[in-house]
């Protein structure tokens, strides 16, 4: 018998692990192409050719779509920066001092054809230039497979890019930003659509209330936080359900009384701010319908010339900029793998190795789901034969592992199976005298966010426990003051810089002259100002004395506005996504900084600041549930004007409590000073009067807005991110200084795969950094 | 008969702990807070637009008609989003992460089981022998120490410093390939620890408790040499209860570790619960519960089952009961 069981078992393992194989080469969902089988250097995943490069990279994360018009996040832009090509394209310069544009899928520059277009489409009657420009394609760009790309190609790929059935992820870059093809975003929001009222553009009388829809105010229908026994109880204002009494029909318009009902329901949740109304409402606007062929601002003038007409303004370097992004979609296998999902229809397009097709420098040759990526030189891309394109890629294949766990990785770079490998903080320690260290200057800054609105607080404390002086501005400039940047770098980031402005050191204010809006006179005088130091040089943002006696003035204004007792604790959480050793570094430095600022004052020893995990943090700040968090805005570094849009646009932002329609700042422009709010300012900055003003007066508005805001105290900058990372013994990049918009351009191997196994081997497969 | 009519009812006792969990579950996670992130463009409104789209704000119970709908009619549990290949099948999906997490547990169990079980005999057979003392200390190193922490330093010693093995699993679907047999030595030792430490313990303990009990000393008395009542009897009862675990450790072979699957770079199901709770997706999140689900509910009668199967004394008793 027990024989039979054990046999039995085995038996079982065994057709298990028949059936686990077999089943996967049926489904065909994950690995669209084997690569199994290939080893080299030992043990490893890559495959040895003579004379062959490739690039032997790492992702943590297996992207999930790449298609041009869905992907999302940096993972899933891996395989589509190597596998698409835009109609111009940024390299390192000769003198490796700059950028150089090169016309890629274009075949030349584009040429300014405004006066064609005067008074069509949306374009001025009176304007000359910037609105609308001719585009020669470059009749050589084929697909992987040798299908030609022509003028249709582009017609297609942007009218699905905008089709309002699909509900494009990417669907905005076409018409938002600096590059706003003409009725793209009346095409792709054409019929009747319900928008959140809380964008200002609605009036009262026009708001719509719904408990049955997703609002902001929730985030979801009302109904999922009723259903919540915690919550329950909230909806009842006065005696009366509201939940019960508007959840019938889908919406209601918005009345005086049930304006009212909504701020004492908003009340109960916590937020006393006076418009919190507006975030149970929605609006109606129903848009006409767009023909895309007629009226949108994408023509087809032969096969091989398109013209885009837009509907602001812009730059030559902001149009080539804009047109750096490969947005092409391959007709046969964009509808051929579209359905219907839900209400709308949508596309796998880029989501394995069998639906996608290249028009890069490579191909997709192999992708297996969390675990590899195989891109092979595409013999069919035009860039091979021209040299200047050409002289840019020294490798031939590129192997990307996906590999989640960071130890695992530099174990595999130290064996030589990675080109480079990502440092952690600890790393930082190991390898910061390393000649492979290389520091990549990241555009993120990190600031403390602070919660300024005394009824929000209030809400948050208990018995004996006050958290309304973050409420009084000075206690914020205190906090901020206590704050040596310099020490928090080195003690809780692997590589960053003390950071002072909202912006930091790769924001280009000028492109076409490549000047950092940093660098500017106005951004400089704006921290001066804030921090009032002498020079940048000497700014350190550091005045511990100036916290203690602002700690004290406040002190005892918080106590005769009844907000402190001598009795009460000060207990603040700073929320983080997850309490890892680096976050709990950064909460336990910010509680130190603060205990040491309270020094000497009523306040010593009463103050304490805690790590949270709150894995929605932000929308946890944009409701006003948080005491202090820390903040990371970042991306778009040839475009610092449009990145006030983050502290300027009520919905945007996260310092609660500040109010950008209503708090107001004076700003001099070219040497006549006026005063608007926050919003006003950022319109007129991005799509009003100023928009088409030239870097000089813009980067003046830029600089007022920032100090505007860094002098209210709502945010408190404290470094800019950088990144670090090993280089192995056989890679360099194309330049050693980090240059605007190409960074430090694509990687140069100087062994062949053959070679560098063999090096490896004579290494014991542990190569010292 | 008797057993059929028990077996019957057990599953339909299934079905409804099956489609009550289910419930509970879609609830629940369409509950959670699922805001959208705001940044800088339009991308939020892209979507919430895609959300819309697909039913995500309508309520919860309409939004559940619709999914039994989907499932009873079309076998449809609906598509990836957040977790996955981007609008593929939640089945297939989740079938295509099953091959190897399945393929490393079997080999993980075919490796400690044999051995767990010969070291828990040995064990009890040369009890309070030193034997048995070096056997207990590795059983208590090999359980209280988590298997990450093997995995680590199996990964270091035998993948990185004696270059003896690759540091991940290979890529490529050939699990019965030299490349990825080999590559998969590390992932099985991490996983094969604790469970070869639970097969030695509970074999120590079971046959340790067999061989001192009267019947025992009745084969003896008889006239049986101590291998033969070992082998005939006492081995035989000790099974009793080891069986069943062993029943189990096989069910669960297609359950993933998150943390091993991670180090060695396995392409496997251990992360994508998590994932799937994290950012959720919804679909994923509920075919994978589901699926697990019925498996735990199968096991609980299979393994309830085997009890009979194995010792005849374990069978439905006919209505018979012991009460006066």
């Amino acid at each position: 018998m027990k024989k039979r069981i054990l046999a039995l078992a085995i038996v079982s393992a065994m057709v298990l692990s028949m059936v686990a194989c077999g089943s996967s080469t049926n489904t065909g969902t994950d690995t669209s192409t084997s690569t199994s089988g290939t080893t080299t250097p030992e043990n490893s995943t890559s495959t040895t050719v003579s004379g062959v490069r490739t690039l032997k990279d790492y992702s943590e994360i297996s992207p999930k779509k790449w298609s041009p018009h869905e992907w999302e996040s940096n993972d899933e832009q891996y395989i589509l920066k190597h596998t698409v090509t835009a109609l111009y394209n940024f390299y390192p310069n000769d003198t490796m001092d700059n950028y150089v544009v090169v016309p890629e899928a274009a075949a030349a520059m584009p040429v300014d054809v405004t006066a064609e277009y005067a008074g069509k489409y949306n374009v001025p009657a009176d304007a000359k230039s910037g609105y609308a420009f001719k585009i020669a394609l470059n009749k050589d760009m084929k697909w992987e497979d040798g299908t030609p790309i022509n003028a249709d190609t582009y017609l297609y790929s942007y009218k699905q890019l905008l089709n309002p059935k699909i509900k494009n992820f990417r669907a905005s870059s076409a018409y938002q930003g600096n590059f706003v093809i003409a009725n793209a975003e009346k095409y792709y929001k054409q019929g009747e659509q319900f928008l959140d009222a809380n964008d200002g553009k609605a009036k009262d009388e026009e708001m719509l209330v719904s408990f049955k829809k997703p609002v902001i105010f929730f985030g979801a229908p009302a109904e999922n936080y009723y259903k919540n026994a915690e919550h329950k109880d909230k909806f009842i204002v006065n005696g009366v359900d509201l939940f019960a009494k508007y959840s019938k029909e889908d919406y209601y318009p918005l009345t005086p009384e049930l304006k009212t009902e909504l701020l004492a329901l908003s009340k109960n949740f916590g937020d006393g701010s006076e418009n919190s109304y507006k975030e149970f409402c929605l609006y109606k606007v129903k848009n006409d319908e767009v023909d895309f062929e007629k009226e949108v601002g994408l023509i087809k003038n032969s096969d091989y010339e398109i013209t885009f007409v837009l509907d602001k303004p812009i730059t030559d370097f902001y149009l080539k900029y804009s047109l750096a992004s490969g947005i092409l979609v391959n007709e046969k296998l964009y509808d051929g793998n579209m359905a219907d999902k839900g209400d709308i229809k949508k596309t796998t397009y880029g989501t394995k190795a069998d639906n996608y097709i290249s028009y890069g420098p490579f191909k997709l040759a192999s992708f297996q789901a969390d675990k590899l990526i195989v891109l092979e030189k595409n013999e069919n891309w035009f860039g091979w034969n021209n040299p200047e394109i050409a002289k840019h890629y020294n490798y031939d294949r590129i192997e990307c592992q996906i590999i989640p766990e960071q130890k695992t990785s530099l174990l595999e770079f130290k064996k030589g199976n990675l080109d480079s490998v990502a440092l952690t903080t600890t790393d930082m320690e190991t390898y910061a005298t390393s000649d492979y260290l290389q520091l990549t200057p990241q555009s993120f800054t990190s600031k403390l966010t602070f919660n300024s609105d005394k009824t929000a607080l209030k809400t948050r404390e208990k018995a004996g426990v006050s958290k309304s002086l973050l409420a009084y501005k000075d206690f914020r400039k205190a906090i901020s003051r206590s704050i040596n940047r310099a020490e928090f770098v080195a003690t809780c980031t692997a590589a960053a810089d003390p950071g002072f402005g909202l912006l930091n050191t790769l924001y280009i204010n000028d492109p076409e002259k490549g000047t950092r809006y940093r660098d500017s006179q106005p951004a400089t005088d704006a921290l001066l100002s804030v921090y009032e130091a002498d020079s940048m040089d000497t700014m350190t943002g550091y005045n511990i004395d100036e916290a203690r006696e602002l700690i004290k003035k406040v002190y005892e204004e918080a106590k005769a506005n009844g907000d402190i007792k001598d009795s009460d604790k000060v207990e603040f959480e700073l929320a983080v996504y997850m309490l890892d050793e680096t976050s709990q570094k950064m909460v336990n430095f910010i509680n130190d900084s603060l205990a040491n600022a309270t020094k000497g004052t009523p306040l010593e020893g009463r103050v304490s600041v805690k790590g949270v995990v709150d894995q929605d943090y932000y929308n946890s700040a944009k409701a006003g549930k948080f005491d202090i968090i820390i903040s990371t805005w970042g991306g778009a570094s040839m475009d610092p004007f449009g990145l006030s849009e983050l502290y300027c646009v009520d919905e945007k932002i996260n310092e609660y409590g500040f109010r950008p329609k209503v708090e107001k700042t004076t700003i001099t422009v070219e040497g006549k000073e006026m005063t608007k709010t926050f919003y006003e300012w950022y319109d007129a900055l991005c799509n009003g009067e100023y928009a088409a003003a030239t870097p000089e007066v813009r980067t003046q508005i830029l600089a007022g807005i920032e100090r505007g805001i860094l002098e209210t105290y709502v945010t408190a900058p404290i470094y800019y991110r950088t990144s670090g990372s090993l280089l192995s013994h056989r890679a360099t990049m194309e330049t050693e200084e980090f240059l605007p918009v190409v960074g430090f351009g694509n990687a140069i191997l100087d062994k062949s795969d053959a070679e560098w196994a063999e090096y490896c081997k004579s290494n014991n497969f542990e190569l010292k950094y | 008969m008797k057993t059929l009519k028990y077996v019957l009812n057990r599953i339909g006792l299934m079905l409804m702990t099956f489609f009550i969990i289910m419930t509970i579950c879609f609830v629940l996670i369409r509950m959670l807070p699922n805001p959208v992130q705001e940044g800088a463009g339009d991308f939020a409104a892209a979507t919430k637009a895609m959300r819309e789209a697909w039913g995500y704000d309508k309520p919860i119970l309409i939004q559940y008609g619709i999914f039994l709908k989907n499932v009873f009619t079309k076998w449809d549990w609906g598509f990836c989003t957040t977790v996955g290949t981007y609008l593929s099948p939640v089945t297939s999906y989740v079938v295509s992460k099953l091959p190897a997490t399945v393929i490393l547990n079997v080999y993980s169990l075919l490796f400690s089981l044999p051995l767990g079980i010969l070291f828990g005999i040995y064990a009890a057979l040369k009890k309070n022998k030193w034997q048995d003392q070096v056997i207990s200390v590795l059983v208590m190193l090999f359980i209280s120490v988590p298997s990450y922490v093997y995995a680590f330093i199996v990964q270091y010693y035998l993948g990185f410093k004696f270059n003896l093995f690759p540091l991940q699993m290979a890529a490529g679907n050939n699990y019965l390939a030299p490349e990825m047999l080999k590559s998969m030595v590390l992932p099985v030792l991490s996983l094969s620890f604790s469970v070869m430490a639970g097969f030695m313990r509970f074999t120590r303990a079971e046959l340790t408790e067999t061989l001192t009990s009267e019947y025992m000393l009745l084969a003896r008395a008889k006239g049986l040499t101590r291998k033969q009542a070992t082998y005939r009897h006492a081995l035989r009862n000790a099974f009793v209860p080891i069986l069943p675990m062993i029943l189990s450790e096989f069910i669960g072979i297609m359950s993933g570790s998150l943390v091993i699957e991670k180090i060695f770079g396995v392409p496997g199901i251990g992360a994508i619960y998590v994932n799937a709770i994290n950012s959720r997706d919804y679909s994923v999140f509920l075919f994978i519960s589901m699926f697990y689900t019925i498996i735990g509910l199968a096991a609980n009668i299979i393994v309830d089952l085997s009890y009979g199967f194995i010792d005849p004394r374990i069978r439905m008793g006919g209505g018979k009961t012991n009460e006066l």
